[in-house]
């Protein structure tokens, strides 16, 4: 257990490092440097600025420095931000982030798990059409058209929620729906197909011999087995809901990370895109270890080897 | 008021399944019991409908795409075939038990032996958690396994497949049912494992006076455990009798094969063994007469145009084979396989 | 029930027991019946079909092109000239859809292509030669796969810069590794099987045996596989048309008229209601073609 521990630690620092290294060559491989898409600057301008980011210096020092600054975890200035950090615009917007991400979360995982058991339990009935088409839908729309229309015609038509903002719970509403409505989707997909195989397995037959009653049978026998895969699909999910942040923080004006990121984009701003893939992929490879650690609560057949037991 | 002497009483019974090709009639027109404390055996290839023929007796024929189409089932005076599923559970489990034929996957594997053993008790018995778990524990003993205490706790993957057996043998048995049918119990374990299973079950049917039915391909393994053997082919049955009956004056060129296919330590070293050729009748489309003529080295033209009857050779000795009618040429059941 | 006694004379039979009363189906025969029998994944097929007809030869029957900006109709809702209505630039929205798609389709098919091409060859080299090779290969495909290809693509197109050209490089480049993970894992399981252990026996050697045997028997999964990752493709596309590293003005994805569109909803929702439509219809198709070869390929997923 601890020598798997260490060895995923291990690893997931190399994947960090990978990441880090990764994002900086590319970053400094963008012919023209940072500021080149922006209107000419005047030459000594130009070599102020690049002064003052240390742009001169040699690649290689450039570098050091970097990973010594990500070590402290030190991001940088930004260049569009004026006189900010990037760390400082992590710490105004990582709350907000998360609290989107968790409320989105909580709703993807519950939804989805309900409207999947559901939709197996009354399989090719009407309950079993609303979720498979519910879940078609929410896979086949993408996020930025979703949140648009969530905001337009729920926000701005019915002002049931504020279409734009942050700050009460009822601004959330909005963008956690359209945070999880992809997550709602994949989940129930998931959950229906891998319920309707678990009540095929012969453990089920196993305990219908034993007379026991049908909802015991879905909620003793069942539904763990049935949680496995779902299990699986953590990993992915906090991706998306990481990722998906990006357009529900930008469409629904939510000052968060995702904003930042992506007006970072629109304004080459290499610091902050830098910064926030670093940030994310570190988040995500955490995650991915809690998800490895969960599976052992969830199916005692795998001990933390990696394998699975006979 | 005969089937009151009976256990359980299957009548006619025919169950199919709906696929996209069709009606599979997996069993048609099943007839047999079982009396208090008797062991019978139901024989046959894989694909013969002696699984289906359980597990209908048991409802747990997966609809769809399966179905009991007609025939009754009477078990202590109710007929199981017309019964709510919801009084179903109350017999399941309790008055009847069943051991399925892969201990590998019929065990839950996120549930600890004890909780899937404890919840038996708990739901027909009303026992508190306790004494369902000291029961539990008396019966894995009964059972022979080692260390009950500590084994309660374990998951599945931690016993082996022989132990997994008597795991499901002990649920089975928790409730003291009156019937147990096991469903090849030994096809899926090593044949020292084999031995020992059946051997356990000889053992628990002198201590617990539990009726069994022994379903199985080998005929091998019916003999030592059982007093009666059906022997079904394509969803039917074919021959009946007591153990002598279908072991020493076999009627059904069926019977015959399944005969001269087991090893035998008392035969001659010289005596082959013969292999049946062919394959099972397709059930979706089950020909017209009778369904093993195909196979059969004794066919004649009315084999293949009509159904057999029954013929009793003497009580409970019942075979469905023309050979039997009086018009048909003589053929005998001969240790070489030769047509006599 | 009286029976000839010349009933009872000796049957002559054959093998016939041998024989098999129904007909006998190949792989791709019984994947089609099932795929036939499936009311979605057929309908999928129509409406991908319909659409991509719609992409190619659309245009030909459009008086309007898809750039020309005409001032004096912006704005118009759905009427006989512009069924689909125009933009804010009087750009026929119709005629917009159909090059849009255009572009999505290309993106989808020839990302996938790409990386069809790289994941077969990096997986099946992984997954046949095993051992070390295999080992190593499969250490880098786990550190790609541990960020999400979001992030990569993001990171890429931003030091290419946007374009076509590049997204398809972009995809491209990070689009494989699911599919050798595929490959790799069905080449594994095939690998250890019997029939791949009777043909050695047999005498045939490796290249044989992975043409003959183990491409037909992994490639169902390997068109699953793609058959869902046309439609990511053109979502991603559509996300990086959002985020301003999709394809460049004037050339025209659904994805970037959606976005386009997306500025100009308050004035003139079907800007945006339309290519998103279109976009969702494609992933519905494709998605229901997907899922309906999944089924097909591999009834025992169905159940």
């Amino acid at each position: 257990m601890a020598r798997y521990l260490f060895g995923r630690i291990v690893s997931a620092l190399l994947v960090v490092w990978l990441v880090v290294t990764l994002t900086f060559f590319l970053m400094h491989a963008i012919p023209g440097g940072p500021f080149s898409s922006e209107k000419i600057l005047p030459p000594a301008i130009m070599e102020n600025i690049n002064q003052r980011y240390h742009l001169n210096d040699p690649l290689a020092n450039q570098y050091l420095d970097y990973l010594k600054n990500i070590a402290h975890f030190n991001f940088g200035p930004t260049f569009r931000y004026e006189g900010r950090t990037v760390n400082d615009l992590f710490r105004e917007g990582l709350p907000k982030t998360i609290a989107l991400g968790l409320v989105a979360t909580v709703l993807a995982l519950v939804g989805g798990t309900m409207m999947g058991i559901i939709a197996a339990l009354k399989q090719n009935k009407a309950p079993d059409y609303i979720a498979t088409f519910l879940a078609t839908i929410g896979v086949s729309v993408p996020s930025f058209v979703l949140a648009t229309f969530l905001q337009y015609f729920v926000g701005f038509k019915t002002h049931w929620f504020p279409p734009i903002g942050w700050g009460e719970a009822k601004n959330l509403v909005l963008p956690a729906l359209a945070l999880s409505a992809y997550p709602i989707a994949q989940i129930t997909r998931l959950t229906r197909s891998s319920m309707l195989d678990v009540l095929n397995q012969d453990y089920i037959r196993t305990a219908k011999s034993k007379g026991l009653p049908g909802y015991i049978i879905v909620l003793r026998h069942a539904l763990r087995n049935a949680l496995i895969p779902v299990v699986t699909f953590m990993g992915p999910f906090f991706a998306y809901i990481l990722t998906g942040n990006f357009v529900v923080e930008y469409v629904f004006n939510i000052p968060g990370i995702g904003q930042f990121f992506v007006t970072s984009i629109g304004n080459r701003d290499y610091p902050v895109i830098m910064g926030t893939t670093i940030l994310f992929a570190t988040l995500l490879v955490t995650f991915n270890l809690l998800v490895d650690i969960a599976y052992t609560v969830v199916d005692p057949r795998i001990k933390l080897t990696g394998r699975k037991g006979a | 008021m005969q089937q009151l002497h009976h256990l359980l009483e299957v009548d006619n019974l025919s169950t199919s399944f709906f696929t996209y090709a069709g009606e599979v009639r997996a069993v048609s027109g099943v007839s047999f019991y079982i009396d208090e404390g008797e062991a019978l055996g139901i024989v046959g290839e894989s694909g013969c409908g002696k699984s289906v023929t359980v597990q209908s007796v048991m409802r747990l024929i997966p609809s769809p795409p399966g179905k009991i189409v007609s025939g009754q089932i009477r078990f202590l005076g109710q007929d199981l075939v017309k019964l709510p599923e919801k009084q179903m559970t109350t017999i399941r489990g309790k008055s009847m038990g069943m051991i399925f034929q892969d201990p590998m996957t019929s065990l839950n594997p996120v549930l600890t032996i004890g909780r899937q053993m404890t919840e038996v008790l708990q739901r027909h018995e009303g026992l508190g958690k306790q004494e369902a778990m000291d029961r539990a524990e008396k019966y894995l003993e009964m059972v022979g396994i080692p260390n009950c205490k500590r084994r309660l706790k374990q998951y599945p993957h931690e016993f082996s497949g022989g132990m997994r057996q008597r795991v499901m043998i002990a649920m089975a048995l928790l409730c003291n049912p009156k019937l147990l049918i096991a469903d090849e119990p030994t096809t899926a374990l090593d044949v020292t494992i084999q031995a020992q299973i059946l051997e356990l079950m000889k053992d628990l049917k002198q201590k617990i006076n539990t009726s069994i039915i022994l379903i199985t391909h080998d005929l091998g393994v019916v003999a030592g455990l059982c007093s009666r053997i059906i022997v079904m082919y394509g969803g039917k049955i074919v021959e009946s009798g007591t153990v002598q009956d279908i072991y020493k004056s076999p009627q059904h060129p069926y019977t015959w094969g399944l005969l001269k296919s087991v090893p035998r330590l008392d035969a001659l070293s010289r005596t082959k063994l013969v292999p049946i050729h062919g394959t099972p009748p397709d059930l979706l489309k089950p020909p017209v007469g009778c369904g093993f003529t195909a196979r059969c080295a004794h066919a004649m033209k009315i084999c293949a145009e009509q159904p057999p009857g029954i013929t009793e050779i003497n009580p409970g000795h019942q075979v469905a084979c023309w050979l039997l009618h009086p018009d048909a040429p003589k053929s005998t059941f001969d240790e070489k396989g030769r047509v006599g | 029930m009286s029976i000839s006694v010349e009933s009872f004379s000796p049957l002559q039979q054959g093998l016939k027991a041998e024989g098999i009363n129904r007909p006998s189906t190949t792989l791709w025969q019984d994947a089609w019946r099932r795929f036939r029998k499936n009311p979605l994944a057929m309908g999928g097929l129509t409406v991908l079909a319909l659409i991509i007809l719609f992409a190619l030869f659309g245009p030909f029957f459009s008086q309007f092109d898809y750039k020309t900006n005409n001032l004096m109709a912006t704005n118009q809702y759905p009427n006989w000239i512009h069924p689909f209505g125009t933009d804010e630039l009087g750009r026929d929205i119709l005629t917009r859809s159909m090059f849009g798609a255009r572009i999505s389709l290309l993106i989808g098919f020839g990302s996938v292509a790409i990386n069809l091409t790289i994941g077969i060859f990096y997986g099946g080299i992984s997954g046949y030669k095993g051992s070390w090779l295999d080992n190593f290969m499969q250490r880098i495909v786990d550190i790609i796969f541990s960020i999400p290809d979001l992030l990569y693509v993001i990171l890429l197109m931003v030091t290419f810069g946007p374009g076509l050209r590049n997204i398809f490089i972009v995809l491209g480049l990070v689009n494989w590794v699911p599919m050798a993970r595929i490959v790799r894992g069905q080449i594994l399981t095939l690998r250890e099987q019997e029939f791949v252990l009777a043909a050695r026996t047999l005498g045939a050697d490796t290249k044989r045996i992975l043409i003959k045997h183990l491409l037909p028997n992994s490639i169902g999964q390997i068109i699953i596989v793609a058959a869902l990752q046309i439609p990511a493709a053109i979502f991603m596309e559509a996300f990086l048309s959002f985020i301003g590293l999709g394809v460049q003005a004037p050339m025209v994805s659904l994805g970037s008229m959606a976005s386009d569109g997306r500025m100009n909803i308050p004035s003139y929702p079907y800007s945006l209601i339309f290519p998103a439509a279109m976009i969702a219809l494609l992933m519905l198709a494709f998605n229901f073609v997907g899922d309906g070869l999944r089924d097909a390929f591999d009834p025992k997923m169905r159940k």
